[in-house]
């Protein structure tokens, strides 16, 4: 049986294929016959000595990738989705900044002879844009010829708003599979403080996609030497830790760090400006397309220059939603910034209808909506709580009257003194005199809740008709 | 039969068939689309001097011009980029996209080794720790393409303001120039209709 040969030769890459066709009327004087069995793929690029090659495992694996990843490079939008072959891929095709980007192949795991698992560590080498392009073409000819493995072809789908955002769920899957598209973005994004995460929604000049000022000096003096099979201390593991990057995935609550760390901004004619510009750059991004539940409320902090540096969800609803506001790839990157610069709060209020509120955070929880400065900080609402409990154990005579739980916000002060209360259910209000709160603070209705100067932290309160008291902050815990 | 009336006015051009629907739920193409769509031509337009006539030449060439039918006709499609100073409050309808993604892609074929050149050059300058200055024609392109930007751009919206400066629309334009790059590729046109509408469909 003759093999046949097929190559796709590019200035950077050539992808040489072996098989033959189970044609077996096959006519050795056919121009062009069909190979539809493929014995060995071979991927020859500039800067490596030593081929890739491997079966058809590898070549699919190859194509996944690279088509995955070349429809990431053009959108500039990183996906959660990994194909069927990444998944398990031998190829994995990561960012390393704008004009660089990382192919590594992991070699199959080998038996040796004491049946010992013995995994090779993985090829690894850069390639330019150029090159990364030169390879995809090759294998884009290699899908377009009908006489090469017909049943290969071109698959493309638009990413999913889904695979997109999908923070949570992707944090949970970051299993050696998802090293590949993981670390994507991450060591071009990664900076010190605020990693900023794989995923990139729209942004209005996201071409502009790193953002790194390095871009037009990558450090040449180590990277772009070939680096054939590194010997790695924990081969099975090298494939998944090589990335130096830190979590790739949505970590809001990194992005929360920022909001706690800095010294804040209070200066109200500086705070004006920046709300401006803050609204100025979430509002051309939102569009009410994607649908939300009920109002997104975020806290963001912004630095001097008006670059957003981190934002926090405000309850759980903000939290599980907030990859449907443009919150996210609107976080600047900037890997320098140092935890002490100075940074202004604000409230960002997502509606259904589409509508954007942008409030100084200080301005706004103080506003007659709940007419106070709020302490929101979890170590001090922690710190508070065991104050709140003791006043209302004491005071709590679990003989109770009354069949359903009793639910209050309560207003606190911090040295755990009870401003004031509200009921929040029928039974609450009719039963308030029961309860321990009745002597510590005074019942308000929403109407006439009176703005207080001290800040004060928000519990709800809950008395159920057998057992103990339970006392929670009102926004629930933050992490 | 009128179904088999090989002259029915209304057919679309055949080439529009090599680019599928995307699953979006009404037909007009998302922001972010409009905006990339009208960036790739420009950047056209800051490697070739009448990049403009050119994709009236382009589209009538492939029998396109029932749709991109005029200068004004390109202009007002083009101005659905919501980054424009004449920004024109309609949709790009996906018929359209697919036209100006069809000739897009077609120029920068045409333009295939010039891209190459620039990026290549571009490595080399940024290996050798150089500024653009150094490589005539990759800073032509770049002047160029900073002020196509900015005399079409509107300042005042806040993603152009942000860019505004020398760096980030250098950036910007070398990372068109990339993206031309994969346009020029066998199945580089509908690769990047693909990309348009990542993170778009449900």
């Amino acid at each position: 049986m003759t093999t046949i040969q097929r190559l796709y030769s590019l200035p950077n890459c050539s992808l040489m294929l072996e098989g033959f066709s189970n044609n077996l009327l096959l006519n050795s004087t056919e121009f062009r016959p069909l190979l539809s069995i493929l014995i060995n793929a071979e991927c020859r690029l500039a800067r490596l000595e030593k081929p890739l090659s491997g079966g058809r495992e590898f070549l699919e694996s190859l194509i996944a990738a690279v088509s995955q990843y070349a429809q990431e490079f053009l959108s500039g939008l990183h996906a959660t989705r990994l194909p069927k072959q990444a998944a398990t891929g031998l190829v994995q095709l990561e960012r390393v900044n704008d004009n660089t980007h990382r192919l590594s192949l992991r070699s199959p795991v080998v038996l040796d002879s004491s049946t010992n698992i013995t995994a090779v560590s993985p090829t690894q080498i850069d390639l330019s844009t150029v090159e990364l392009f030169d390879l995809v073409e090759a294998i884009d000819q290699l899908l377009a010829d009908t006489q090469t493995l017909p049943d290969l072809s071109l698959n493309l789908t638009p990413l999913s708003r889904k695979e997109i955002a999908k923070p949570e769920t992707a944090t949970k899957q970051v299993v050696p599979a998802a090293i590949g598209l993981a670390s994507l973005a991450a060591a071009a994004f990664a900076f010190s403080l605020l990693p900023v995460p794989k995923v990139e929604p729209p942004k209005d000049l996201y071409p502009v996609r790193s953002g790194e000022t390095t871009s037009l000096t990558p450090a040449t003096p180590t990277s772009p030497t070939p680096v054939p099979s590194q010997p790695s201390p924990s081969p099975s593991a090298s494939a998944v830790s090589s990335s130096p990057s830190p979590t790739p995935v949505v970590d809001l609550r990194k992005l929360e760090a920022a909001l706690v760390a800095a010294p804040e901004i209070t200066d109200s004619a500086t705070l004006d400006q920046l709300g401006k510009q803050l609204r100025g750059k979430i509002e051309p991004q939102w569009t009410a397309k994607s649908a939300i539940p009920q109002d997104l409320i975020y806290q963001v902090g912004v630095g001097k220059d008006g670059e957003i540096l981190g934002y926090k969800p405000v309850g759980s609803v903000a939290l599980d939603n907030a990859a449907k506001t443009p919150l996210l790839g609107l976080v600047a990157r900037q890997g320098d910034r140092p935890a002490t610069d100075p940074l202004a709060r604000f409230k960002v209020v997502f509606t259904p209808s589409g509508g954007l509120e942008v409030a100084p955070w200080k301005q706004a929880m103080t506003s007659p909506i709940t007419g106070i400065t709020e302490i929101t900080e979890s170590a001090k609402l922690e710190a508070i709580l065991p104050k709140l409990q003791s006043q209302m154990n004491q005071g709590w005579a679990t003989a109770s009257n009354f069949s359903e739980d009793l639910i209050y916000k309560v207003r606190v002060k911090e040295d755990g003194t009870v401003v004031d209360y509200s009921a929040e259910n029928d039974a609450a209000a009719r039963y308030a005199q029961e309860t321990p709160l009745s002597k510590l603070g005074k019942l308000v209705t929403d109407s006439n809740t009176a703005p207080v100067q001290e800040p004060l932290a928000l519990y709800k309160v809950v008395f159920p008709p057998k057992g103990a008291v339970e006392i929670s902050p009102w926004r629930g815990w933050q992490n | 039969m009128q179904l088999n009336s090989p002259l029915v006015q209304s057919s679309p051009p055949v080439i529009l068939g090599s680019l599928p629907d995307p699953p979006i739920a009404d037909q007009t193409c998302p922001r972010r689309a409009r905006i990339e769509i009208d960036l790739l031509l420009l950047a056209i337009e800051a490697l070739e001097l009448d990049g403009s006539e050119a994709i009236l030449q382009t589209s009538k060439e492939l029998e396109l011009d029932e749709i991109i039918k005029d200068r004004v006709t390109l202009w007002r499609l083009r101005n659905t980029n919501p980054l424009r100073r004449h920004n024109q409050r309609r949709d790009l309808t996906l018929t359209e996209a697919k036209a100006l993604v069809i000739v897009g892609c077609s120029l920068s074929r045409q333009l295939t080794v010039l891209i190459r050149q620039l990026l290549i050059a571009h490595d080399q300058l940024a290996e050798k720790q150089l500024s653009m200055e150094h490589h005539f024609r990759l800073n032509d392109y770049l002047e160029r393409f900073r002020a196509h930007f900015r005399s079409r751009m509107n300042p005042r919206r806040a993603a152009v303001a942000d860019n505004y400066s020398d760096e980030k629309l250098n950036q910007l334009a070398l990372s068109l120039l990339s993206q031309l790059l994969f346009c020029t590729g066998t199945y580089g046109i509908q690769r990047f209709w693909f990309s348009l509408f990542d993170g778009e469909v449900a």
